[in-house]
């Protein structure tokens, strides 16, 4: 077990579209004035439910901005 | 089949299909992109690239070094300035040194703040005409709310909302039927801003136009011009999408029983049925223009060519969207391009959105049960923002 995130948001892309946080907020929060988007929480692996979510928020994310944590083996989820 | 398609084609004036929208012309284009050939070329306004599939239109979107927004609006609106339209018709890096000033009001908070402002406007239009039974809902609330908004948020009286509608018509519509009365609306536009500009720089409120004349620019005070592209470009963008997403979305949800009864059980679905109501409908594609020759799925491209995105056709991509051609007001993932994508997105989304909730669920609330008057047409606008401006409805009268 790892305190390290396991979603991140790459803020060089992020344009701060706001859906991630919209649709997935127990993940994702507002980060700053401009709507940029960061994480907050570490998903659970055993929470299916809140993993499909958020592989919805990836594939959601008009900028490709949020991706599993390269290494993590939820790497290739959602491909 | 696919030349002819394209060498006709012009996105200010598609036809009409049997449902009132353009959509069915819209699908069918669509449909020879998917086919093999996304981009291709019209004759209309001396020749331009129409691109209607999703990747194409994405990626151009994002090669913002290629591609520059100086045409933005195609052919471009009239709006009685010099220099290209502020921030939207802007490129690198002069756009996100004026984008910086105006980001902090539209920051997601600060459009959650609009919310009980939203919905005291929308209750109060409503008492205005709920003991009728009858309104046209486009004319009493969807034109008026995004004014009053925009208004608002420029320390304006709202009550000339209603003004800031004839500006937008005039330079985004009159000017192609009627150049000589656009221009003297436009001119009466200017004045008003001139105006408020001088009294915000005597009397500063807690709104975007005294903020702005407040910030510097590389230690620079902005001029007069640029504080006037503000005005402009905000009352461009607060209203013209805003005022077709609302209307067509009443519309769809006149006739559309089952998904209102949705709606109404689920208030909570209309955050992403407010997405996906701007990707079903998609109110408008953009033009860039290309800065040196390119390649774009197999295209090439000149110097100097125009780019349409004609995202109402992209936005209904298989390639993209399972279904597309379905409204599903819970659709995830849903990576719609009418707010943008990259560098220019929407920088009003947030605004938007809460504009789309609170207008809808409060509507919703007070009238549950009402369809089309059937003895009136609802009008679908043309132009290069299109939506329903015209939607008379009917109702069981009586104030609730």
């Amino acid at each position: 077990m790892t305190a390290t995130k396991n979603v991140v948001v790459d803020q060089a892309l992020c344009q701060g579209h706001g859906k991630c946080y919209l649709f997935v907020p127990e993940v994702f929060e507002v980060a700053d004035d401009y709507g940029h988007s960061r994480t907050h929480a570490i998903v659970d692996d055993d929470d299916a439910a809140l993993r499909t979510r958020v592989n919805n928020a990836i594939r959601s994310c008009p900028e490709d901005a949020i991706s599993w944590r390269k290494s993590h083996h939820h790497e290739a989820e959602g491909a | 089949m696919a030349d002819s398609m394209f060498t006709s084609f012009d996105h200010r004036t598609p036809p009409i299909g049997p449902d009132g929208t353009p959509f069915q012309y819209y699908e069918a284009l669509r449909d020879v992109a998917v086919a093999g050939n996304p981009i291709g070329w019209s004759e209309h306004h001396n020749g331009f690239w129409v691109v209607a599939g999703y990747p194409e239109c994405h990626e151009i979107m994002q090669n913002h070094d290629t591609f520059s927004s100086a045409a933005v609006t195609f052919p471009a609106y009239q709006t009685g300035e010099k220099n290209t339209l502020m921030l939207a018709g802007m490129d690198e890096p002069v756009h996100k040194k004026y984008r910086s000033l105006v980001i902090q009001p539209f920051s997601p908070r600060q459009a959650t703040d609009t919310e009980e402002e939203l919905a005291r406007s929308t209750n109060e239009l409503i008492d205005g005409f709920i003991a009728n039974g009858a309104t046209d809902i486009a004319k009493s609330i969807c034109y008026e709310i995004p004014g009053r908004i925009t208004a608002l948020s420029l320390g304006l009286p709202q009550g000339d909302g209603d003004r800031y509608r004839q500006w937008t018509d005039a330079m985004a519509h009159l000017f192609t039927t009627d150049p000589e009365g656009a221009a003297a609306i436009v001119g009466e536009m200017h004045e008003y801003f001139s105006d408020a500009i001088d009294e915000k720089r005597r009397n500063p409120g807690n709104d975007i136009i005294s903020m702005v004349i407040a910030s510097e620019l590389d230690g620079e005070r902005l001029t007069h011009e640029e504080l006037m592209g503000f005005c402009i470009v905000l009352l461009l963008g607060g209203i013209e999408n805003s005022v077709k997403m609302l209307s067509t979305a009443l519309w769809r949800l006149a006739w559309d029983v089952e998904l209102r009864r949705r709606m109404i059980d689920k208030p909570e679905m209309l955050n992403s049925a407010v997405d996906e109501f701007l990707r079903y409908y998609t109110p408008a594609g953009v033009g860039r223009v290309v800065l040196e020759d390119t390649e774009v799925a197999g295209v090439k491209m000149r110097k100097d060519d125009i780019a349409f995105l004609m995202l109402p056709c992209a936005n209904r991509d298989p390639r993209q969207f399972p279904y597309p051609d379905v409204l599903i007001p819970d659709r995830t993932p849903n990576r719609h391009l009418s707010l943008g994508t990259g560098i220019h997105r929407c920088i009003g989304t947030h605004l938007l959105r809460v504009e789309g909730r609170v207008v809808l669920t409060e509507f919703l609330r007070r009238i549950p049960e009402y369809e089309l008057d059937r003895t009136q047409q609802s009008v679908w606008a043309t132009g290069q923002v299109t939506g329903m401006v015209e939607v008379p409805i009917v109702f069981p009268a009586g104030a609730r």
